[in-house]
């Protein structure tokens, strides 16, 4: 697992850094207008909401000791503060971080 | 990063691997994936191709960033050490400032903000490490699900046009779908299918 670990954390930062190298070596060379750009985004976007759905329905490690229905409640609470409190970052992660540290701390029983 | 040493803590990183990680592959969601990926179980290949095309956006932020810091003072070889620091915060920092700023100083004056956020990073990465030893396991649930979270309402916040709200509602779907279905290269297919299918459904329409 650790050598993994360290091989991983290599791979990663070639990843990593390989676009930042390209940008200096084409910035003179590419627009960033270009729609290869936009799909970049668009595949970017996807891997983070995949992960992040990933984790919310089959979590692992430390998480995987917590309840369905506080992770699920817990999103939907975040999505609604969200977007009542006029997308407001903190306030939207901070509340639905609380209520899901205090339904898993007491073992509340959402279901 | 606080809540993201907290993250790798109990993703099984040691405080060596954790300062590694912010130190070399500075980028917070391409980290995150990784050690998530790393968690379940996935091999390097689908690793490095995850964070491969996660921070893909980084290639037109740097495309953008360094006519703007551009120095003819400064030797090029240069350019490729502080790209290291072209992540989001400094970027859109960088960018909210820089017309305020003599050109022979943009150079300098990016270093400066930048290595500021990464070595800032790399300390908050290895306190939150460190913290998540004496914080109570049911508090630290609290800390690691606040990076999905967190994760969760930036994109949200950047949900501009219905290309990326479909795509959001795709790949919400697709992802743990695929990942039954393949542990190693579920979440990857599912991000690249939805964001593809997404560009392609809106790419004439713009919108």
């Amino acid at each position: 697992m650790q050598e993994n670990v360290l091989l991983a954390i290599l791979v990663s930062s070639l990843a990593t850094y390989f676009f930042r190298f390209l940008g200096v070596l084409c910035s003179k060379k590419l627009k960033i207008d270009s729609w290869i750009f936009d799909w970049i985004r668009c595949i970017s976007v996807g891997i983070i909401v995949a992960v992040i759905s990933k984790i919310i329905f089959f979590p692992e490690g430390i998480l995987d000791k917590t309840s369905d229905s506080s992770r699920y409640l817990s999103t939907i609470l975040l999505i609604i503060i969200f977007y009542t409190s006029k997308k407001n970052i903190l306030l939207s992660v901070t509340l639905s971080t609380i209520f899901f540290t205090i339904i898993n701390y007491y073992e509340i029983s959402l279901f | 990063m606080f809540t993201f040493g907290a993250f790798l803590k109990t993703s099984n990183f040691s405080l060596l691997e954790s300062f590694l990680s912010t130190f070399f592959a500075f980028a917070l969601p391409g980290q995150f994936v990784m050690a998530d990926m790393l968690i379940a179980g996935g091999n390097l290949f689908n690793i490095f191709f995850a964070v491969f095309l996660t921070n893909a956006r980084l290639l037109p932020m740097t495309i953008n960033m360094i006519p703007i810091i551009e120095n003819k003072g400064v030797k090029r070889w240069k350019y490729y050490l502080i790209s290291h620091l072209i992540a989001v915060t400094a970027w859109i920092n960088m960018l909210a400032v820089y017309k305020g700023l003599k050109k022979n100083h943009r150079y300098d004056f990016f270093l400066g903000l930048g290595c500021c956020l990464w070595i800032t990073s790399i300390i908050s990465t290895v306190l939150g490490f460190i913290c998540s030893e004496f914080i109570n396991e049911k508090i630290l649930l609290g800390l690691v699900f606040f990076n999905p979270m967190y994760f969760l309402v930036m994109t949200l916040s950047n949900i501009s046009s219905k290309k990326l709200f479909t795509i959001l509602i795709l790949s919400a779907t697709l992802g743990p779908l695929l990942y039954n279905i393949n542990e190693n290269w579920g979440i990857l297919s599912a991000g690249f299918l939805s964001g593809t299918i997404g560009f392609l459904l809106f790419r004439k329409k713009n919108i």
